[in-house]
């Protein structure tokens, strides 16, 4: 499962958020850079929550995304976690993971889900942060996705939280030979994810070999 | 894998809302301008009669709309203190009184003034009783309305401010100065309301120049001199509604519905004698409004058997409000969601324009849509009344829509785009409960001001047909009687219907956040 993004360009007015970023990765990718380098924004083009103004996403060799054109997240088989929990108020933990699950067999789906909870340590009712947080990874997990994006999903969790879901994370992606996408302020947790690190700045990819590195 | 050719639902959804909201008014336009003889074109410019008509009719809505606004602030700053405690929910109960149609206040005063005298005494003129009539019928509306403006001062600002400063001064530097964006909002829209309001003027035998659009083409029957007779008001509506859109833009945006409650302010007595005698106004007016239709109605067996005879009328002014806020939902829902896109600007003057087209108007443009070779099928029947209101009103809903969506967290929208099924579970799941409060709000508002639409109707109920309003409307112009007040009655439980909607929805509007499953309780 590759994603392959060419040239991908992304204005706002008159603010380049994300400037001509190419780049292939077969594996997990993680995203560094300061905050405002755009590292959100490519992640959202990446989800088809917006549409390039120039460049190409594909997905294992299929466009996905195109100047003036997204293919639909929900055709995309994705999953999200996003900056905050978005977690649907009017529905209790179980039933936002269950929704994300979509057609799922009903069986299938609970034991998944039941598992899932279980090791996250959540209830069906997230009244605070951290519980609504883990909610929000477990929803991502639960989907049936090839690629997982993550938004810095451990942020404002304690170390011991972040500890257990990061290993969540990883392992269930393994588990389930899905790659994830990943954007951390964290370097101790970039360094633990294989596979390429893009360091992003000022909408461009920075560093040394053009900002991809691999740990 | 190339982009499937399909137009958004949302811009079909726009082109709908275009078509049934400015139609009339394009057809009138059109017919209009064959027709043009150079008499008509002499109606653009209001001389002698028309423009001291003119003139009192906007000085008139003018001071309705100022006063209605400082009352209303002055009452709203006192209620926006009780944030704790049965008061906080009991303050949104003016909400219900909003949509109540302002003849039925009318109707009430006229009630208190008594059948020896049509007007009391220690009133100077029927232009301050119309005013003062106008001005209780507003209440409810401005009160609701300052207490969003209020809602929009940033907690910290205030608590910043209060660090160093008495109350007073804080209310004065710092609050009304946050404030005043909205508040000229507030008084914008009922300056807007009042002057194409004609119910309430005529019931005290007030000309107004509203009624002087009616009055044109009920002589002459000519769509045309109607509308350039209409011109000098649509003039000064649109005029004052492109000056504040950028104010009801806030005014709808604001957050802060759902604050923490601050330390209680401490006034000075002068301040708190101001605050209780605005809230004395409002309630003196919901009482007159209440206990007059009550009493002059009679004895319940009487009420009833009033209900009975109108039994038809109540049908046709139900099914015709219940379609309307069905109808007007869909497309007030396309333009709401466009409102932050491109051409964002121009939805919202095609949101605001509406509201400053008078009420016969509409009307007049209904029909001459008829007279097109395109529509002569909708002529006469039951369709015309729901039409003319989802006309008037469908802007209203689209401006609560986009309240609600303004408050409604992008991100719970984007999580719906990744992980639905399919977008029909999407919408049915997700989408719609989120805005569920601001479709209630929304509906409730076309409901209620459906039911009493007035201007419109009028003139292009089908023969046969009749709705509460008209029969009303005609019943008072020969005095308030038993039935009447029944009828009145009537309205006034669909308002309040209505209104519970409306207050349930807008006090919720802003309080959707929290986490998984918050929403259940």
């Amino acid at each position: 499962m590759t994603i392959e993004c060419r040239n991908l360009t992304k204005s706002f007015g008159r603010t380049r958020a994300v400037d001509g970023i190419s780049f292939a990765a077969d594996g997990h990718v993680v995203i560094i850079g300061p905050s405002g380098s755009g590292k959100t924004t490519l992640l959202r083009l990446i989800a088809g929550l917006e549409v390039p103004d120039a460049g190409s996403i594909s997905f294992d060799g299929t466009p996905v995304s195109e100047p003036g054109w997204a293919l639909h997240p929900q055709k995309r088989r994705i999953s999200c976690v996003f900056q905050s929990p978005a977690l649907w108020p009017h529905m209790t933990v179980s039933e936002n993971i269950r929704f994300g699950m979509g057609d799922v067999p009903a069986g299938q789906a609970r034991a998944r889900m039941d598992d899932l909870m279980e090791r996250a340590g959540i209830a069906s009712l997230a009244d605070r942060y951290p519980e609504a947080r883990r909610a929000s990874i477990v929803r991502a997990l639960a989907h049936p996705a090839r690629f997982i994006l993550l938004d810095e999903p451990l942020q404002n969790l304690n170390e011991e939280l972040k500890e257990e879901m990061f290993g969540l994370v990883l392992g269930c992606a393994e588990k389930n030979g899905t790659h994830l996408v990943y954007i951390t302020h964290d370097m101790a947790e970039a360094e633990q994810i294989p596979g390429m690190v893009l360091s992003m700045n000022r909408g461009k990819l920075s560093g040394p070999d053009g900002g991809t590195g691999r740990m | 894998m190339k982009r499937p050719a399909m137009v958004s639902g949302t811009l079909l959804l726009s082109l709908l809302f275009a078509i049934v909201v400015f139609g009339p008014l394009a057809a009138l336009i059109v017919a209009a301008g064959g027709d043009a003889g150079s008499d008509a074109l002499l109606l653009l410019v209001p001389a002698g009669r028309r423009l001291s008509l003119f003139c009192e009719s906007i000085l008139l809505s003018g001071a309705v709309a100022a006063t209605a606004t400082l009352v209303g602030l002055c009452a709203a700053s006192l209620l926006w203190e009780m944030r704790t405690g049965p008061g906080s929910r009991a303050r949104w109960l003016l909400l219900v009184a909003a949509p109540v149609p302002a003849y039925l206040y009318a109707q009430a005063w006229m009630g208190v003034a008594g059948s020896s005298a049509p007007i009391p005494l220690w009133v100077p003129a029927d232009a301050i009783l119309s005013a003062w009539v106008q001005i209780g019928a507003f209440l409810p509306l401005c009160v609701g309305l300052s207490m969003l403006a209020l809602a929009s001062v940033p907690p910290p600002a205030l608590e910043a401010a209060r660090t160093v400063y008495p109350d007073i001064a804080v209310f004065r530097h710092v609050v009304l100065p946050l404030a005043a964006p909205a508040l000229a909002a507030c008084t914008a829209l009922v300056f807007v309301l009042s002057v194409t309001d004609y119910s309430v003027p005529t019931l005290f035998s007030l000309n107004v120049y509203s009624l002087e659009i009616f009055a044109e083409f009920s002589a002459t029957n000519d769509p045309a001199r109607a509308l350039f007779c209409a011109a000098p008001l649509l003039a000064v509506t649109i005029a004052v509604l492109f000056l504040a859109q950028g104010r009801v833009r806030d005014l709808l945006g604001g957050t802060g519905l759902c604050q923490r409650a601050p330390l209680p302010p401490v006034y000075p007595r002068w301040f708190v004698c101001l605050q209780t005698l605005a809230c004395g106004i409002v309630l003196l007016h919901l009482a007159v409004l209440v206990v007059s239709l009550v009493l002059a109605a009679g004895l319940p067996a009487a009420v009833a058997g009033t209900v009975a005879t109108a039994g038809p009328d109540i049908g046709t002014t139900f099914s015709t409000a219940v379609l309307a806020a069905l109808c007007a939902l869909p497309p007030a829902y396309g333009v709401a969601a466009r409102m932050n896109g491109k051409n964002g600007r121009l939805l919202w003057l095609l949101c605001l324009a509406p509201l400053a087209i008078p009420s016969p108007l509409v009307g007049i443009g209904l029909i001459a849509l008829c007279n097109t070779p395109a529509f002569p099928f909708l002529y006469g029947t039951a369709a015309m009344p729901v039409l003319a209101s989802v006309a008037r009103f469908a802007p209203f809903a689209a401006l609560v829509i986009h309240a609600q969506l303004q408050h409604t967290d992008t991100l719970l929208i984007d999580a719906v785009r990744v992980f639905q099924s399919d977008p029909l579970a999407g919408w049915l799941r997700v989408r719609v409960p989120l805005i569920a409060p601001g479709l209630l709000a929304a509906g409730g508002i076309v409901f209620a001001l459906s039911a009493g639409e007035l201007g419109a109707t009028l003139l292009v109920i089908p023969p046969g047909m009749e709705t509460v309003t008209i029969r009303l409307y005609n019943y008072l112009h020969y005095g308030s009687s038993a039935a009447v007040a029944g009828l009145g009655l009537v309205m006034m439980a669909m308002m309040a219907a209505a209104g519970a909607a409306v207050a349930a929805g807008i006090a919720r509007l802003g309080c959707r956040g929290g986490y998984a499953g918050v929403g259940r309780r």
